[in-house]
């Protein structure tokens, strides 16, 4: 194993366990414990309006964005063994999770100052 | 339906599809490895080969519902933050997730969550304990029952309200 893919490991093994308590927690709240339609943006202000919650979410988010981009890495790696192809498909996915960190980065921030 | 609304049906729509196609690549990519297995058609040789290694298909279903989930998160992201920019917005999309086919999705989303869940639990355990092989297959049905059972229990209180 190359040093990149230990660190893959790693993180898709320590966000596993953060995420089980986060994301499924997140789900039972939005979905069980309030019927998803009293979720609105009332709910949603009120939610934020705690710093609890807002360092819920971007834990989950971030989290969630690094569990994701390390599997999915991983799978590319599976996938398009030829360096090229490899490269761009490695490339797009590091955009991609960049761009939804950037944009819930921002949500929250903007929420959190509001 | 609003523009918003359709914009985000399309979306959702467009993502199902690519998760059913991926899903589909994946079993396919799990059966050609094996040329025990390598005859008949690949819907035939799921069957056969499950009886097999029952490991495999997890695995195959992990990835599988990882994507899934993701896929979703693709959209989520965008859904909430239409909040910063407007309330009202957020509220009209929002309005979409009550609606009864939205359920089914979530019942769907949430059994996807609950397997990765418990099988990712699994694995992470088998990465920092020694399991033998048995029981990490009594540890997979014991995932299988907690999502089937938590799934079911959930799906009839997020169903509840469209049903009644």
């Amino acid at each position: 194993m190359t040093q990149p893919r230990i660190v893959a490991f790693l993180v898709m093994r320590t966000t596993a366990v953060v995420l089980a308590v986060l994301v499924v927690g997140h789900f039972a709240v939005t979905h069980l414990v309030n019927d998803v339609a009293e979720t609105g943006s009332s709910f949603v202000m009120q939610r934020w309006s705690s710093a609890l919650w807002l360092a819920w979410d971007w834990t989950m988010l971030a989290a969630a964005l690094a569990h994701a981009g390390a599997g999915i890495w991983l799978m590319i790696d599976e996938q398009a063994p030829a360096t090229r192809p490899r490269r761009l498909y490695h490339a797009a996915l590091v955009v991609t999770i960049g761009v939804l960190l950037a944009v819930g980065t921002a949500a929250l921030t903007i929420a959190g100052t509001r | 339906m609003s523009a918003l609304q359709v914009v985000f049906v399309a979306a959702l729509t467009a993502l199902l599809l690519g998760v059913v196609l991926f899903s589909a690549f994946t079993v396919r990519a799990a059966l050609v490895v094996r040329p025990t297995t390598a005859r008949g058609s690949w819907l035939v040789r799921i069957g056969r080969a499950s009886n097999r290694d029952v490991q495999r298909w997890a695995f195959v279903a992990h990835r599988a519902t990882g994507v899934a989930v993701f896929a979703f998160l693709l959209l989520h992201v965008f859904d909430v933050a239409l909040f910063t920019l407007s309330p009202a917005r957020f509220d009209d999309v929002h309005e979409l997730y009550g609606t009864a086919p939205m359920r089914v999705f979530e019942c769907l989303l949430f059994f996807a969550i609950l397997f990765h869940t418990f099988n990712g639990l699994r694995l992470v355990l088998l990465d920092v304990a020694e399991i033998r092989l048995s029981t990490a297959r009594r540890l997979l049905h014991v995932a299988v029952a907690l999502t089937a059972v938590a799934g079911t229990a959930a799906s009839v209180v997020i169903l509840k309200p469209v049903v009644a």
